[in-house]
């Protein structure tokens, strides 16, 4: 009898997973299947402007890319910047689209990279903006895998949610965000309201050192893979004729100072490796801002008319490089 | 290991069926130890050592209590038992609070600053140590021989359904079962393996499928929406904050109550009996019956250990307003290092000793008429948990100025109700969580043999149960698993 029961147990289980399946299969969840699928390298690709990109996170995904375009077409009139970032990016992530990046021929491509690059962190963390995902395939051994990369992990609330929304979507129930705009240089990021809110100095102050050690741990492993995929990327850029340059991103104040020494060194460490193999120049933004009031979090500026010098700085550095 | 992983699932399918497998008792009583200790290990590392100390702490000291019959001595060995478990409960969970509040004066001062120890909480520290010193008690008053072995004792301890979290148990109730289980004095039964009975199979694993839903379906999917009103409510409204306390009140009780159901579910397949921990108390009608029905296996605990002995039957009416007030303190600063939870401690102490020193004072109102009635019974229960409510919004904000805010949107109410449709449709899905939460609490309150129903139910309908279970946690489960609140204590 007990080894009915016990039977029973697994065939509720099976049954339960077997209906997840076959929802899952039946109700895909994403529009955009993945980054490189993206319409935008199809309609750019082709096209007669000389390109300035930039790649990176959820960092340089806060950048005015409007502005910066409209200040580079001022004094190069066919040239047009696009704002490749977005949010949970890594090396790992970007070399997936890496080839459709290398086919828009790029002259010029600044790549921000930041602690969370070389460890683990951004693993656990999703990004708050809807960013075009990956198809998820429904392999069972990853079902719950945590710590993976996360644009193949399954999230069965996620794909819960997001049914329940499309099969309500022509009703009011649902409404799409508020106050989400999107710019038209930076195709693959969205702004949300609080995104553009400058944080109080007294809430950025409340930081503590072990939430600032866990953001950048620098993992031997994590960053032994991530290095490797950032040299690819960049030698596939350069092997077709961009320029590649990378800058360091920017942190307020209190986040900076509580970074541990041996975590900066690590992190440096690697930055120059790159530097000398790869012969790459490296801007180091990472205290350039770090007292100003213009930080909507820690690590990212807030997308605010006060707050445009780091916008302002990277136009500069497109000058630079181009001249 | 936390419970709601599969790491702890396939824990648990080996633990029973090597359980069953094993045919002589005696390797049984150890494998269950070991087992204890390897679930232990997975949370703890090395700090097992810690539960090892206590073990045998308490076990030696009841021994030499037990066999001598010296009562300065008898006190001596207690002392030291005492002394031992809350050392290593104030070292490992207190001492940094102590000497970050020291460093605040000598800042103050102009002194220079102690370094903090920054130790690691260990898990179920809390507990453990708890249920040792009980253990220790009973024994020095002569109400419990010693465990008779200490592997007996060590089970006792180590027991790993109840481990980290509780409920923290009894040894005058828990040694029992376990002699029951692994005496080898009949020698017939010598080879008589762990049955697994069928009831309480059953049994066990709806109140498992139970606890799973509590916790991974409305917890873990509250938690969130609770996570974010409390990152900063400064700003917020009453509405906004009173919303917020209301989904943290139902996700630790589905956190906690989860754990405990998983707990004893787990415990019940094994065969042992692990008293009830929650008893609907978001249905008390008083802060005292609160904490009747709260978290029973600590009130009872510091009621038989502390309260007690702080009274006798001289005890004047401030003495007794005194050893209530002492005895809720010491939960409220028993759950964590904070000012918060001294505040929490020193609300339900007035809470309690406020209502303990009205039923003296006005002995007619346990007969009173209004309160029995079905009117006065609402109204009891929506009072009482309006205070609970301010208690848990102390637990949930460490930060003081957001507290202070906080609390003061509960009490003074403000009627801005601009903002309320906006925010409801933008949280949508916690809320509804939160609706069905009471619906079906409410339901399971009024049918208190819930459990005995779905369990015996005909296999057919008990695995669509199941499955319905089952499915609504996957199609809701975040794949990351966070971990139970009381881990933290």
């Amino acid at each position: 009898m007990n080894k009915t029961i016990l039977i029973s147990v697994l065939i509720a289980l099976t049954f339960s997973f077997l209906i997840f399946y076959t929802f899952h299969e039946f109700f895909p969840v994403q529009k955009v299947s993945d980054v490189k699928d993206h319409p935008f390298f199809a309609e750019n690709k082709n096209s007669d402007s000389e390109k300035i990109l930039l790649l990176g996170g959820s960092g340089p995904a806060q950048l005015n890319s409007t502005m910066i375009n409209q200040l580079l077409n001022k004094n190069y009139e066919n040239h047009v910047f696009y704002n490749l970032a977005y949010n949970a990016d890594t090396p790992k992530q970007r070399y997936k689209s890496i080839s459709e990046t290398v086919m828009l021929k790029p002259e010029l491509v600044l790549y921000g990279i930041t602690y969370v690059d070389f460890n683990g962190f951004l693993f656990l963390n999703t990004a708050k903006n809807i960013q075009p995902l990956p198809t998820i395939e429904l392999n069972p051994a990853k079902l719950f895998s945590s710590y993976d990369d996360p644009f193949l992990e399954i999230n069965p609330k996620e794909t819960t949610l997001n049914f329940i929304r499309e099969l309500f979507s022509d009703t009011d129930l649902f409404p799409e965000k508020a106050n989400r705009f999107q710019l038209e240089n930076s195709p693959f990021s969205f702004f949300d309201q609080y995104q553009t809110i400058i944080a109080d100095d007294n809430d950025l102050k409340k930081i503590s050192s072990d939430q600032v050690k866990r953001m950048v741990k620098q993992d031997e492993s994590v960053k032994k893979e991530q290095m490797g995929y950032l040299k690819e990327n960049i030698k596939l850029l350069q092997n077709n004729d961009a320029k590649v340059i990378i800058f360091i991103l920017p942190q307020q104040k209190y986040f900076f100072d509580l970074v541990p020494e041996d975590d900066k060194a690590i992190f440096y460490a690697g930055v120059e490796e790159i530097k000398n193999e790869l012969n790459v120049k490296i801007y180091d933004l990472s205290d350039d801002y770090a007292a100003l009031n213009i930080w909507m979090d820690h690590n990212h500026v807030a997308y605010n008319k006060k707050s445009m010098i780091f916008s302002d700085d990277i136009y500069k550095i497109i000058i630079k490089e181009m001249s | 290991m936390l419970f709601n992983s599969v790491d702890f699932l396939v824990f648990f399918a080996l633990v029973i069926t090597i359980s069953v497998i094993i045919k002589n008792k005696n390797f049984s009583h150890i494998f269950l130890v070991v087992a204890s200790y390897v679930f232990f290990y997975f949370s703890n590392n090395f700090l097992i050592s810690l539960l090892i100390f206590s073990t045998m702490l308490d076990y030696y000291i009841a021994k030499e209590i037990w066999s001598t019959n010296s009562k300065s001595k008898k006190k001596r060995l207690l002392l030291i038992s005492i002394i031992g478990n809350l050392g290593l409960l104030g070292l490992f969970k207190y001492a940094d609070f102590g000497i970050s509040q020291f460093n605040e004066l000598f800042k103050l001062i102009g002194l220079n600053e102690i370094p903090l120890l920054e130790i690691v909480l260990p898990v179920g520290i809390s507990f453990y140590t708890f249920q040792t010193l009980g253990y220790t008690i009973d024994v020095y008053r002569g109400q419990l021989a010693p465990a008779k072995s200490f592997k007996e004792f060590a089970l006792f301890v180590a027991f790993f359904p109840q481990l980290v979290a509780g409920p923290i148990l009894r040894a005058s109730n828990f040694l029992p079962q376990i002699r029951e289980k692994f005496s080898h004095l009949d020698t017939k039964n010598y080879l008589k393996q762990i049955l697994i009975q069928r009831t309480n199979l059953k049994v066990g694993l709806t109140l498992m499928s139970f606890g799973f839903f509590k916790k991974m379906f409305f917890a873990d999917n509250i938690a969130p929406f609770v996570d974010e009103i409390f990152l900063n409510p400064v700003g917020l409204d009453s509405f906004v904050i009173l919303l917020g306390t209301i989904g943290f009140g139902i996700q630790v009780y589905c956190d906690f109550s989860g754990y405990s159901d998983i707990a004893i579910g787990a415990a019940l397949i094994l065969g042992f009996k692990v008293p009830q921990n929650f008893n609907f108390p978001f249905f008390a009608t008083s802060p005292t019956e609160f904490w009747r029905r709260w978290h029973i296996s600590l009130s009872t605990w510091v009621r038989d250990y502390v309260f007690y002995p702080m009274l006798n039957f001289k005890s004047s009416k401030l003495r007794l307003f005194v050893s209530v007030f002492a005895t809720l303190f010491l939960i409220g600063i028993w759950h964590g290092a904070g000012w918060n939870f001294v505040i929490f401690g020193i609300v339900h102490g007035l809470y309690v000793g406020i209502e303990t020193a009205i039923r003296s004072i006005f002995p007619s109102l346990q007969n009173n008429s209004f309160l029995k009635s079905r009117f006065g019974k609402i109204i009891s229960i929506l009072s009482t948990q309006y205070l609970i409510l301010i208690g848990f919004l102390i637990f949930r904000v460490h930060n003081l100025e957001h507290l202070s805010y906080s609390v003061q949107k509960l009490i003074f109410i403000d009627l801005e109700i601009n903002g309320v449709s906006s925010f409801i449709l933008e949280h949508k899905f916690p809320l509804f969580l939160m609706m069905l939460f009471v619906i079906i609490h409410f339901i399971s309150f009024r049918n208190p043999k819930m459990l005995d129903k779905i369990s015996n139910l005909r296999l057919t309908y008990w695995v669509i149960f199941l499955i319905i279970v089952f499915t609504s946690i996957i199609f809701f489960s975040d794949t990351n698993p966070r971990d139970f609140v009381y881990f933290r204590f």
